[in-house]
């Protein structure tokens, strides 16, 4: 114990000098500026920023990288609260409840809740890696392809409390997003799936084109079908006033989330340190863990702070989880992480166990970086907040051209031309969706889940001789299936029973 | 008579049934007879399609008894030009490039959603094509389409 805080007082020693303070605040800036824009999420921003450190030094480039990487994951919420346009994937989920807060005149006190969970569940992701990383990565490494596909069905049971009026309209909602993601390549037997002959087709569907489309664009389409097209947000859809202040959250709101906010950030930070998965089914199965264990499962999606702070904590518990199995492992946890494997290669650095014992000081310093990153976010975004607060007082047809051009060109950034003809057909799918009553949420959750659920589930399967009883009755893979089954039968229940009460 | 909704959930059933009938002209790979590359997609649209049939009768039914359609109004014409005007600019882009395609693009929106013609016609759309430039070309170093003949040369002017 005192070696470690040895090594952390170390740490504290290494970022507090200028260079490195310097580059922890200029990843802090970038990642909040790349976040707030649709399509340049954490991965696109550490890519960008990747040539950039060429001339760093090791730290300095691992700290801007880490800084960049926890401020964009930050600011997607920016945009997915006043615009419900989710500036990263990971904050897909905070539209749900961030932009129906704003919707309600909540804007202010959404983007206090938003800014508070996410230092929250940042410090405690950050503690976790300094912390309990070999602890937890030694649970992750025991996860097989059965444990994957409980954990994605139990993303999936999400949902439930997603449904909205109708739960069939759900399940179809979510089952087009699970088919959506069978699109491409088959990465078990390696055969081209419904890509019509499309080259395009092949990588199968861009997630951030998706995303844009469904909830951005698809808006712009749904205030133009309107008769009457609104003047501007702030006067007619977000009521937030002259001056839009970030309201924090008073110390007895935060008491009364303490619940939800701890277990969204162990959720965040659990579901970070899997390989692969990432902040955005660590957001999805955060909120969906705070959908079902609520008194009042039907608020959730109607702008409640709960939803709001459980995709938030969760997100940016996940940044400092994801970093675990790359530091620990050399396995990136994530996208962003799997391109942050590059800065260490660029820098004659290997990520892995040996880069704990051989680059102890180095890891540590980068553990406290992160820290002091998460910190530096909050005087950061509450400067970042202003202007793009100021943008809800433009006239509604020039912000829709605004939107429009922006969201086609992050559409673009994210891969080719393709990318934005893609954006549009999601654009118009999400639409029609919205207007015959069918929720555009169970898609993306589908959307996100689908490769892990599918493929996790053949391989598990072919694993286990075709035995399906093999792999539900491995005992983690249990508990996560059980876990599902309780979490759309209680919900269920409790409904059933409160609706017999009424009755009587 | 179908309504919207009636016919939405009728096209996502015959979409569904569709997409079934295309998975068996999937690769077959040896070893793989069981659990193919057809498997998880045939039962994610066989799902769809008994959900998307439900919902399609009994709107049907709902209808036959009497229900309200519950159609809003939609401005028709504005919807479909937007549409237009969005995959328009998806394909024109790389044969006008983006400093020509965007403006015109944004203009036609503007235009759309009924902005009073004037400075903010003339100069909302060149503002954004250039700030954009700015952002993603000149300082994140994002390659946008130039175009081809003419608006190639054009192009390389600027970026």
């Amino acid at each position: 114990m005192l070696v470690v805080a040895e090594l952390l007082l170390q740490g504290l020693t290494e970022v507090l000098t200028p260079p490195n303070l310097m580059a922890i605040t200029l990843g802090v800036v970038a990642g909040i500026v790349l976040g707030a824009f649709p399509g340049l999420d954490s991965t696109v921003g550490a890519a960008l920023f990747i040539p950039v450190t060429y001339g760093m030094s090791a730290t300095q480039a691992l700290l801007l990288l880490a800084a960049l990487y926890g401020g964009a994951v930050y600011a997607g919420q920016i945009p997915a609260i006043l615009f419900r346009i989710p500036g990263a994937s990971e904050a897909v989920v905070t539209t749900l409840d961030g932009y129906a807060m704003a919707r309600k005149g909540q804007a202010g006190k959404a983007l206090g809740v938003g800014l508070v969970t996410s230092l929250l569940g940042g410090l405690f992701g950050v503690t976790t890696l300094i912390l309990l990383a070999p602890l937890l990565a030694n649970v992750a490494l025991r996860f097989g392809p059965a444990e994957y596909f409980a954990l994605g069905v139990l993303g999936l049971t999400a949902i439930a409390g997603l449904s909205g009026r109708s739960i069939t309209k759900a399940v179809i909602s979510a089952l087009i997003g699970l088919l959506l993601a069978t699109v491409g390549i088959d990465p078990i037997t390696g055969v081209a799936r419904f890509t019509f002959g499309q080259s395009m087709l092949l990588s199968g569907v861009s997630f951030i084109p998706a995303v844009i489309g469904l909830f951005a664009v698809a808006e712009v389409f749904k205030q133009a079908s309107r008769p009457q097209v609104v003047r501007a947000l702030d006067e007619t859809e977000l009521r937030t006033g002259r001056r839009l202040r970030v309201e924090l959250p008073s110390l007895g709101e935060l008491r009364r989330m303490a619940g939800l906010i701890a277990r969204s950030a162990v959720i965040g930070a659990w579901v970070g340190i899997l390989p692969g998965v990432g902040a955005t089914t660590a957001a999805i199965v955060g909120y969906s863990q705070a959908v079902r264990l609520s008194r009042e499962p039907d608020k959730f999606g109607t702008g409640v702070p709960e939803g709001l702070a459980a995709s938030e904590t969760a997100n940016n518990a996940a940044v400092g989880g994801a970093m675990v199995p790359l530091l620990a492992l050399g396995i990136p946890g994530s996208a962003t992480t799997a391109v942050m494997l590059g800065a260490f290669l660029m820098h004659g650095l290997k990520a892995g166990p040996l880069f704990l014992v051989q680059q102890e000081r180095l890891a540590f310093t980068l553990f406290v970086g992160m820290g002091v990153a998460t910190l530096l976010i909050f005087p950061f975004a509450l400067l970042a907040v202003r202007p793009f607060v100021a943008l809800l007082r433009i006239p509604y047809p020039m912000l829709a051209a605004g939107i429009l051009a922006f969201s086609a060109v992050g559409a673009r950034a994210m891969g080719d031309l393709y990318g934005i003809l893609m954006m549009f057909c999601f654009a118009v799918l999400g639409y029609l969706l919205e207007r015959y009553g069918f929720p555009v949420a169970p898609l993306v959750l589908g959307l996100v889940l689908g490769r892990i659920v599918e493929t996790s589930l053949r391989r598990a399967l072919i694993i286990a001789a075709y035995d399906p009883w093999m792999v539900v009755s491995r005992p983690i893979t249990a508990v996560l299936l059980v876990l599902s089954v309780l979490s759309v039968a209680v919900p269920a229940w409790t409904r059933y029973r409160t609706r017999r009460a009424a009755e009587k | 008579m179908l309504d919207g909704e009636s016919f939405f959930s009728l096209a996502l059933f015959l979409i569904s049934v569709g997409l079934f009938w295309r998975t068996f002209s999937f690769e077959t790979m040896a070893g793989y007879e069981v659990l193919g590359p057809g498997w998880w997609p045939r039962l994610l649209l066989a799902a769809m399609a008994v959900l998307s049939a439900g919902l399609f009768v009994g709107r049907l039914r709902w209808l036959r008894r009497g229900g309200e359609r519950q159609e809003e109004t939609v401005a028709t014409g504005r919807l479909l030009g937007l549409t237009a005007a969005c995959f328009g600019y998806a394909v024109l882009m790389p044969y006008l490039g983006f400093l020509v395609s965007t403006p015109l693009f944004l203009l036609a929106v503007l235009l759309l959603f009924g902005t009073p013609r004037g400075r903010v016609l003339a100069l909302l759309p060149l503002g954004i094509t250039v700030l954009l430039l700015v952002i993603f070309v000149k300082v994140l170093y994002i390659s946008l389409p130039r175009g081809v003949g003419p608006f190639l040369y054009f192009s390389r002017l600027f970026y």
